[in-house]
């Protein structure tokens, strides 16, 4: 039975010594961020080939007792080595003026909301819109955003996400307590009322719904308004317009758009961006005549509106606990300030959408200029 | 993908846990018996890990309402309970005995036994099958 583990740990260490080979190979021009980026996962990388050796060493892998827990072990560390190469390693050998110019407007974001992680590098690779790798440090976004500013605020969701996988106790545990908490109740006021069992029932699966995925995507959508403002309220809007099918229904891993919209909302109203919230409202209800679509029945008891408020009032205090920045209209700053252009930019946008492709040309212009960059 | 990502995180990091508790017991087993009696001095923490794990996955699986999470060390994924429950439902009582039996047997001085190993193994299978099928939906799309 430990054969064919003993055969593909070696198979494994061979894998690692050819990826740590990779890394070292990395032009020796690399900007610095991408040098030190390079350095950490090679220390991973070198941890992991540690690990591999002492299972190769350990006598233990012929004892059938503990053989099935080092199946386990070897399965993690396959997935670590899949994780390494799909993300980092392809991200540096890739590495170019783009991302360099992306790693940069997400360094400086994060000095801008107090981000109390080392800011991730960005890979201008994804066919996937944004998203991020948390234990590879790695955020991956389209080729095209370096050179257009709406969409950026998408960055702060991303950015939401590594807090979210590495911050249990101050933000995961409460948010799920919440969760339970409200679907407690539900369920007994459903039962005082004498509902059917079936509806109480289905209690059940959307508390599971709710705990498995969504809470994520919700906190990480009102994170990102809490950080960046109207800017993410409009961005959002954008991507489900562009993107978005159909907007009262979820899917497994994603909560429905229009309650992610109402979870922004309430994020913005704790912020105190109101007016701007009731802006970008008149325009999401345009989105919605424009579909035709309604929301289902139960709509409410999927998405309650109540949880929603509560999770953006729990979200918003252990933010500021957190000591993390707020964005509250522009802030005087020295240099390139990422959430004040970001704001402006949607100001003007609708200020002069014809127009804007000049202005947008012109701002990221003095965006790469303020972060020692060379002009796109 | 980053809620994907995410939802392996935290699967992943939870096997790992229990499956090193679990390794770290077995091989005190397999090492000598004497280690397993007496205080918990030489003992490996895991072992008190374990038990709370389990009177946490026995607590998660009994009650229709979900009470209060209680703070313990690994925070389990729902797909884990899930995966359990559906495994142990025709005999939900029985299963929940032994998960607490076991938790008591860790928490005590005495040795573990044999179809308690068997119990704990059984929870290091389901959050094995757990991270490995998350990790399946967020790269093989």
């Amino acid at each position: 039975m430990a054969q064919l583990l003993h055969q593909l740990l070696y198979d494994l260490r061979q894998r690692c010594c050819h990826l740590l080979a990779e890394l070292g190979q990395l032009s020796p021009t690399l900007a610095a961020e991408a040098v030190q980026y390079r350095d950490q996962m090679a220390a991973r990388l070198a941890r992991t080939g540690t690990l591999i050796e002492a299972m190769l060493a350990d006598p233990g892998l012929q004892d059938p007792l503990l053989v099935r827990n080092y199946f386990h072990d070897y399965k993690r560390l396959s997935e670590q080595m899949h994780y390494v190469e799909a993300g980092p390693v392809l991200a540096l050998k890739h590495f170019g003026k783009d991302d360099l110019a992306m790693t940069r407007v997400v360094a400086r974001v994060c000095q801008e909301i107090n981000f109390p992680y080392r800011a991730p590098l960005c890979a201008t690779l994804s066919a996937h819109y944004y998203w991020a790798l948390p234990r590879m440090d790695l955020i991956f976004v389209p080729c095209g955003e370096p050179f257009h500013l709406l969409a950026l605020a998408d960055l702060y969701h991303e950015l939401a996400h590594f807090l979210l996988e590495r911050d249990l106790r101050q933000l995961v545990r409460p948010l799920l307590r919440l969760i339970d908490k409200f679907f407690n109740r539900m369920v007994k006021e459903a039962r005082q009322k004498g509902w059917p069992a079936e509806s109480v029932a289905r209690f059940d699966e959307r508390r599971r719904q709710w705990k498995r995925y969504w809470y994520a995507e919700f906190a990480a959508d009102m994170l990102a308004a809490y950080w960046a403002g109207p800017a993410f309220g409009w961005s959002n809007l954008r991507l489900c317009t562009n993107l978005g099918v159909e907007l009262f229904e979820g899917v497994d891993s994603h909560p429905a758009d229009a309650a992610r919209h109402a979870g922004v909302r309430s994020m913005l109203l704790q912020t105190g961006h109101g007016a701007a919230a009731a802006q970008i409202d008149v325009r999401w209800a345009e989105l919605v005549a424009l579909t035709g679509q309604q929301p289902p029945t139960e709509y409410d008891l999927v998405y309650p509106p109540e949880l929603l408020d509560q999770m953006a009032t729990l979200l918003c205090s252990s933010a500021r606990n957190m000591g993390l920045a707020a964005w509250c209209g522009p802030v005087a700053a020295a240099g390139p300030h990422v959430t004040n252009l970001l704001n402006a930019a949607w100001d003007q946008f609708h200020a002069s959408p014809d127009a804007f492709a000049a202005y947008e040309h012109t701002e990221l212009t003095g965006l790469r200029q303020g972060l020692g960059l060379p002009p796109g | 993908m980053s809620s994907l990502s995410n939802d392996y995180g935290a699967s992943a990091d939870f096997a790992s846990a229990v499956n090193a508790a679990v390794l770290a017991l077995k091989r005190a087993v397999s090492r000598a018996e004497e280690t397993l009696v007496g205080q918990p001095a030489g003992e490996p923490p895991p072992r008190e890990r374990l038990a709370l794990v389990l009177l946490d996955l026995a607590r998660q699986l009994s009650v229709e309402e979900a009470t209060e999470d209680v703070e313990t060390p690994l925070p389990i994924p729902e797909d884990v309970i899930t995966r359990l429950k559906a495994k142990h439902r025709a005999q939900l009582g029985w299963y929940l005995d032994d998960l607490r039996q076991t938790a008591a047997a860790l928490q005590g001085k005495g040795s573990v036994e044999a179809h308690q190993l068997h119990v704990l193994d059984d929870v290091c299978d389901a959050a094995d099958a757990t991270a490995s099928a998350s990790f399946r939906r967020l790269w093989r799309r």
